[in-house]
């Protein structure tokens, strides 16, 4: 899965062979939750997007933060890993700072920051995949998407999400270490049949006790070519604090060519 | 009251069933009766360091902080076991109910982060999100320690030899209350489970804080029932001694007990659960039920040898023999077991040990007064059946229950008076602005009436189908013995010239006094309530002296409009704040958001100490506290400042829980905070400490005003009922006089006032003002009756006078043994105030009053002499 650096967005992909299986119901049938889950990993790999968002962040006494930002995405050589601008338009006291965020899975990401008060850019280490995402309750890992071979599938059942058919499944983590990394010892996702967008995801923490609530909205086919999606209202609720977010994608363009020029430092220093 | 009390004598037995009932009714409901402290009632709820921290709480989530300090017994913390050991623990205070997961602070905590500088920029990382196991990764978490100063001599000791973890608990929610999860004991439980499985021979933990001293008030609340059985036993003893007969041991207890367990039965019934405050209420109700109970029976007593027909003479009997013999040995077979108990409680340190000790010796040397107990059991059921041949002849069953009758009617409106103006002075309680005075107030009234009501109905009942005192107990019951010589020589004193001598004794008392009262302090340390030989004692004192202070204090720093707190100059005013504070005695950190950007402006700026300061510009904060969110969680900062920078959280650890250096520590802070903070913030304290410290204030300003109203209600009420204001002023001195002696000796002894010792003050203004009302009864009864002046103070003092004594010292007595509660002062306090208390109040009514009567002839007692 892909965010939109400023927008966030989840753009869903749908598997070329969507169609296909379609017409063999007997293939889809007999597909396991792992190539349920490969389908559902690049469903949302948009090759690049320009947005604007807005994050509400929300305490548990319902006190909200408002957060306004555009955004570009563009998808490395890779075909996995983003790049991701995010500019913040709103609250005034950081307007003009600007993210700079390569996504880089195999290792911890790289964060420039470009801060307009003091005029410089600095580079920010992050630590790793389970750290909030820009103080939402989204990680980076959930942003990043989970990488599919690391973790254990099983398909539970089916429910209806919204009204769509989904198939239920749990993934535990293969070791430690993507279990330390994710900061999850369970995800359950409820994955739209034949469609492969994820519509509702729950997550454990190490203790394995229920952690974080995410829902996914406003799903829109955005490249019918390749089949890819974006969520245009995203949900996440920490259960344990009581903190939630939401991200709604107010404007969005895929596919337009967005420039390499974003994800420079001097695209950062302008105004 | 005559036609009254002979309805209860002819129905005796449906009184003694439905009293009997009641009070098996009220017995079912002592098992809900529960010992919680829950803070929240013994707090002024309006006061403002009160309401600071109860928005704290809601706010931060801070409220009661539990330390737990891990030392290793050879070396640093820096070893991975120890660190392991750390990690475990914190680990299992996440998931333990009612700790405030976000705000655990460890090294080992999600929340405490190393900030640190890199060649372009910042990191920002987890402290010690995995236990290091190499050399270098062990100095690494050294420095990173050093580095983020908030976490030395917090989450680590200066000198690294202790690692500490900071547990904050929340007060129980309505879920928790609903599932049990209540109480401190029971979170003290929770923690111990987290913590013991990690001791062993290689570190020393030691846990303190709010949350175990609580638990440990409600472990020593728990020994109440032991302690009131114990009194119970001794004042039954010393009134065996007084009246030499069984029915003085037995009558004057019936009373209070079955008054104390309505009370207690109607606490359960109204779910309200023993505290701090209402553990007293038994005690006030046996003190005042047994002296109601005394006065009655010692009033029965005269009126029997009255209606006597024809005073028929005293023959030996082996009755009498029997008692008269126990009747010495009683203070030997009661004395040796509680003695050897206190020794053996002593010796070991456990109180259930003494205990058990009393009991084991006790079961051996009481083994005569439970056979006369059983003989004289036998003796009363042969009664009953009336066979007429064993007993009383019908003559002696009229003059009893003439005599239960007549003694009513003299004693009941007195007793009524006396009971009514008690109770009255304890309702009146209400009015105070703490749950728990308040309760106390109304539960010693309600204490106070079912004591009227069982000596108006079950006693008069009970009295009239017992057997009529033998011959050989009433001539016992007229002994005379030491008793009489006391209230023999009072009586000598106040008729003879040396009545000057009470005025001067008394004007010498009152000096000291006074004197003693202005050495009085006002402080309500918790800790102070505790043997400083306790376990829990020791650890704190351990802690406290390594780590910053196991004591927290919270300044509450309130801007107007949203995101005022990332104002460069409230932040500034905040940091000089926090130096300022550091540089006060007994504080050994402050930490605040103001800490955090001042390292975060270090770090972005490639770690140069001279950025370790607030920057100048508003942006740049907004901006690092934006970019600290991109790496750390959501709810890092919580404890320190609130989701929309209007709210800072000061966290001011400190040595001491003194509210008096609380108090002076405030009082500067405020100076400060006028002239460096911008005019639109304002600054607020709260936390544990604030929060005694305002009850402190509350039992300087409202005890003495609760003082005065219940000796203003008590004038007021004798006023009325002699119809002159001389009565209310002579029935308030004794009350007045030992409410000054009670706190000039704690003045002299060195005891503050505080909570315990507060309220014990309140209960001998409750108990004070009975003596004197019987006194001036009696006394204008006499004169009325046509006994001469000289004559009538004797006989007033031989009667009323020695009764008011019997009381008095049996209930010193009684609450003299809690002096022996090891570890928890407040029972000693207790024990040592009310005893002072009652012998003062006793000798004022049977001296000073009397005095006075004499020197000024107050017309309403000497009206009524006959010429």
């Amino acid at each position: 899965m892909k965010i939109n650096a400023t927008t966030f967005t989840w753009n869903v992909m749908f598997a070329t062979l969507g169609t296909i299986i379609c017409l063999t119901p007997l293939a889809s049938f007999a597909q396991s939750a792992v190539e349920i889950m490969e389908k559902n990993f690049v469903i949302t790999k948009v090759t690049d997007s320009e947005s604007e968002s807005t994050f509400i962040l929300r305490n548990k006494s319902g006190i909200e933060r408002v957060r306004k930002t555009f955004g570009t995405t563009k998808l490395r050589k890779n075909g996995i890993d983003n790049m991701r601008m995010t500019r913040f338009i709103e609250p005034n006291d950081v307007r003009g700072m600007v993210s700079l965020l390569i996504e880089q899975s195999e290792t911890d990401d790289d964060i420039w920051l470009y801060l307009p008060s003091m005029k410089k850019i600095r580079r920010l280490v992050s630590s790793n995949k389970k750290d909030s995402f820009v103080g939402t309750d989204f990680s980076y890992g959930d942003v990043i998407g989970h990488k599919v071979q690391d973790w254990d599938h099983a398909i539970m059942g089916e429910e209806l999400i919204d009204g769509f058919k989904c198939y239920v499944i749990e993934s535990t983590p293969k070791n430690k270490t993507t279990a330390k990394n994710t900061g999850y010892s369970k995800r359950v996702s409820w994955i739209q049949k034949e469609a492969y967008v994820t519509r509702k995801a729950e997550m454990y923490n190490l203790s394995g006790a229920l952690y974080k609530q995410m829902s996914f909205k406003n799903l829109q086919l955005v490249d019918s070519e390749q089949n890819r999606w974006v969520a245009r209202e995203l949900r996440a609720t920490d259960v344990i604090s009581g903190h939630s977010t939401i991200i709604k994608v107010d404007k969005l363009k895929v596919n337009v060519g967005v420039k390499d020029t974003y994800f420079t430092t001097r695209y950062m220093e302008s105004e | 009251m005559r036609k009254y009390i002979e309805l209860i004598v002819q129905f005796r037995w449906l009184v003694i069933a439905v009293i009997f009932g009641l009070t098996v009714f009220f017995v079912k409901n002592l098992g809900n009766l529960t010992v919680i402290i829950d803070p929240n009632t013994i707090v002024p709820q309006s006061h403002p360091f009160v309401s600071t921290t109860l928005k704290i709480e809601e706010v931060f989530g801070s409220r009661y902080v539990a330390a737990i300090g891990v030392s290793p017994k050879n070396g640093d913390v820096f070893q991975p076991e120890i660190l392991a050991k750390v990690q475990r623990i914190t680990q299992r205070l996440s998931e333990t109910p009612r700790v405030v997961q976000t705000n655990l602070l460890s090294v080992a905590a999600n929340r405490v982060k190393d900030i640190k500088g890199t060649v372009d920029g910042m990191q920002v990382q987890q402290m010690m999100e995995e236990v290091p196991t190499t050399p270098e990764g062990l100095a690494a978490l050294k420095e990173a320690l050093i580095r983020n100063d908030s976490y030395m001599n917090t989450v680590v000791s200066e000198d690294f030899k202790t690692l500490t973890i900071l547990a904050e608990v929340r007060d129980a929610s309505p879920t928790d209350k609903k599932e049990g999860r209540v109480g401190f004991t029971y979170v003290s439980d929770r923690i111990s489970e987290a913590v013991d499985p990690e001791r062993d021979d290689s570190v020393t933990i030691e846990v303190t804080g709010y949350p175990p001293f609580i638990a440990l008030i409600e472990k020593f609340a728990k020994r109440t029932p032991f302690l009131l059985m114990l009194a119970i036993i001794i004042i039954g003893i010393i009134h065996f001694e007084a009246f030499r007969t069984l029915q003085g041991l037995i009558l004057p207890l019936v009373t209070p007990i079955i008054a104390v367990i309505w009370a207690l039965g109607f606490m359960g019934l109204a779910n309200v659960p023993l505290d701090i405050f209402n553990t007293l209420t038994p005690t006030l109700v046996l003190a005042v039920g047994a002296g109601h109970a005394v006065q009655l029976l010692k009033r029965y007593y005269e009126e029997y040898n009255n209606a006597q027909p024809n005073g028929a003479e005293y023959t030996k009997t082996k009755f009498f023999d029997v008692s008269r013999v126990l009747g010495k040995l009683s203070p030997i077979m009661l004395g040796v077991p509680i003695l050897w108990g206190l020794y053996k409680g002593f010796q070991t340190g456990e109180f259930s040990d003494g205990v058990s000790a009393t009991l084991q010796v006790g079961s051996v040397s009481l083994i005569p007064v439970w056979l006369f107990f059983l003989w004289a059991s036998i003796r009363l059921i042969i009664y009953i059946f009336k066979p007429k041949s064993i007993v009383s002849d019908d003559a002696s069953i009229f003059a009893n229950r003439q005599a239960v009758i007549d003694s009513i009617v003299k004693i009941g409106p007195v007793m009524l008076t006396a009971g009514i103006i008690a109770s009255c002075g304890f309702f009146s309680l209400i009015v105070f602005d703490i749950v728990s005075i308040r309760v106390f107030g109304v539960f010693s009234g309600v204490g106070i009436l079912s004591i009227l009501v069982v000596e108006m109905t079950f006693i008069p009942a009970l009295r009239a189908i017992l057997p009529p005192p033998s011959q050989g107990e009433t001539k016992l019951e007229k002994e005379e013995r030491i008793w009489d010589r006391i209230t023999g020589f009072y009586a000598k004193t106040i008729l003879g010239p040396n009545r000057k001598h009470i005025f001067s004794i008394t004007a010498v008392l009152i000096v000291v006094s006074i004197y003693g009262m202005s050495k009085l302090s006002i402080d309500s340390s918790l800790k102070g309530y505790f043997s400083p030989d306790l376990e829990v004692m020791k650890n704190d004192r351990s802690l406290n002296a390594r780590m910053a202070g196991t004591n927290s204090i919270y300044l509450m720093i309130e801007g107007k409009d949203q995101d005022a707190i990332k104002d460069p100059a409230v932040l500034k005013a905040m940091d000089k704040l926090a130096q300022f504070i550091e540089t006060e005695p007994n504080i050994g950190k402050v930490m605040s958001i103001a800490g955090f950007i001042k390292q975060m402006n270090k770090s972005m700026n490639a770690d140069d100490p001279s950025y370790y300061r607030i920057p100048d510009d508003r942006n740049t904060i907004a901006e690092y506290l934006l970019i600290y969110s991109m790496s750390g969680s959501p709810g890092d900062f919580d404890p320190y400042v609130d989701y929309d920078y209007k709210l800072a959280n000061m966290v001011v650890f400190t040595h001491s829980d003194n509210t008096t250096d609380m108090l002076n520590l405030w009082g500067k802070i405020q100076n400060f905070v006028d002239e460096n903070f911008p005019p639109t913030i304002t600054v607020n304290v709260g936390g544990s400490v604030a929060q005694s410290a305002a009850l402190a204030e509350v039992i300087v300003k409202d005890k003495l005003l609760n003082i005065a109203q219940i000796a203003g209600v008590v004038f007021l009420f004798a006023s009325i009922i002699f119809r002159t204001p001389v009565a209310g002023l002579l029935v308030v001195t004794p009350l007045l006089l030992s409410v000054l002696t009670n706190m000039g000796l704690m003045g002299i002894l060195g005891l503050s006032l505080n909570i315990p010792t507060a309220l014990v003050s309140s209960l001998a203004i409750g108990i004070g003002a009975d003596y004197a009302i019987y006194m001036l009864f009696r006394l204008r009864e006499e004169l009325a009756e046509g006994t001469g002046i000289d004559e009538a103070f004797h006989k007033v003092l031989r009667t009323a006078g020695k009764a008011c004594l019997f009381v008095a010292t049996a209930v010193a007595g009684g609450y003299a043994v809690q002096a022996f509660s090891r570890g928890y002062y407040p029972h000693t306090w207790t024990a040592l105030l009310i005893g002072t208390a009652m012998i003062v109040s006793v000798t004022a009514a049977l001296t000073i009053m009397p005095s006075l009567i004499l020197k000024f002839r107050p017309k309403f007692i000497f009206d009524g002499v006959k010429k």
